[in-house]
């Protein structure tokens, strides 16, 4: 029988290894987008939004180290500011409660596209770069939402 | 200006939401360590290759597969004096929210024998554990065969 274990008594010296490796899993992330009719612009093509939002989702968090948040949210709801759309981005962690939610992305935008400008301040935009960025962009579409979420995420988030 | 979005104004204000789960491919940091006192690591186990092994099984366990939120693994050899035989136990933790789990724990003599009154193995059902270990005979071999197991089941 092979002899596994032949204690070295006389040493008691404590070893220990320790590696730091990186893996590359595969993670589930919902993705909502919430909306009423009366406040999504009729105009948009909603399939192809929820496409281009789940790239934008994917590109900004496939092949970065992980962040915790699983669960994404895009709200279009009808705003104060009379004839505005309120757009709200919510992500949140499920399974890491010590991760706090977070809105990163709120702004307001009127039915020709234009972006209410008073809501773009510091406070709903926690980005200086998206901040920057939205004031610049008068025209807002389906797809420049996606690019904003993303470049939130590959950009800002950490 | 391109014209966005005309509002349905004939009082239709049903709430849509679309839900849907996708898979992302992120990278996640995790640890392994291989804790031991000389004393109680198996001389004839090459202390280096086991423990290039258990990060290769670790690591081929964990690429591509469903993410499980552990992130520390730890093998803890220890003797135990009053029966002389070597405990042996695999760790699993997370961060905060996630509870620590041993895998299996157990003890084995100087000629790897298990010794089945000290076995635990709220990580892997019990038939799991000795369909593995087969003999009862404990190697390197087996070793990373159990904790392969057991990280199959995270």
């Amino acid at each position: 029988m092979k002899n596994i274990t032949s204690f070295i008594a006389e040493s008691t010296t404590r070893a220990y290894s320790q590696e730091i490796i990186k893996v590359y899993p595969e993670v589930k992330v919902n993705v909502v987008i919430n909306y009423f009719s009366a406040d999504m612009p009729k105009a948009w093509n909603k399939r192809a939004f929820e496409n281009r939002l789940h790239e934008a989702i994917g590109a900004g968090l496939s092949d970065r180290e992980y962040t915790h948040y699983n669960f994404f949210d895009v709200t279009f709801k009808q705003s104060n500011t009379a004839g505005a759309t309120d757009l709200v981005f919510t992500m949140k962690s499920t399974n890491a409660p010590s991760i706090k939610e977070l809105q990163p992305i709120t702004f307001s935008f009127f039915t020709n596209g234009m972006i209410a400008v008073e809501s773009i301040n510091k406070t709903n935009i926690t980005s200086p770069k998206i901040y920057n960025w939205l004031q610049g962009v008068d025209d807002i579409s389906e797809d420049l939402i996606a690019d904003i979420i993303e470049l939130y995420l590959k950009d800002v988030l950490h | 200006m391109k014209n966005l979005r005309r509002f349905v104004t004939e009082g239709v204000v049903n709430s849509n939401k679309q839900s849907k789960t996708m898979e992302i491919h992120p990278i996640v940091t995790i640890e392994t360590n291989i804790k031991y006192h000389q004393a109680d690591m198996p001389s004839s186990w090459n202390a280096k290759r086991f423990e290039q092994r258990f990060i290769e099984t670790v690591k081929n366990n964990l690429d591509g597969r469903y993410y499980s939120s552990y992130k520390y693994f730890d093998v803890v050899f220890q003797l135990n004096p009053r029966s002389g035989k070597t405990r042996v136990r695999f760790i699993m933790d997370g961060n905060k929210g996630v509870d620590e789990i041993t895998a299996f724990d157990f003890e084995f003599d100087n000629l790897g024998i298990i010794d089945d009154d000290t076995v635990v193995t709220p990580g892997m059902s019990k038939r799991e554990f000795y369909d593995t270990t087969e003999e009862s005979k404990l190697t390197e071999e087996i070793l990373l065969m159990l904790i392969d197991n057991a990280l199959n089941n995270i």
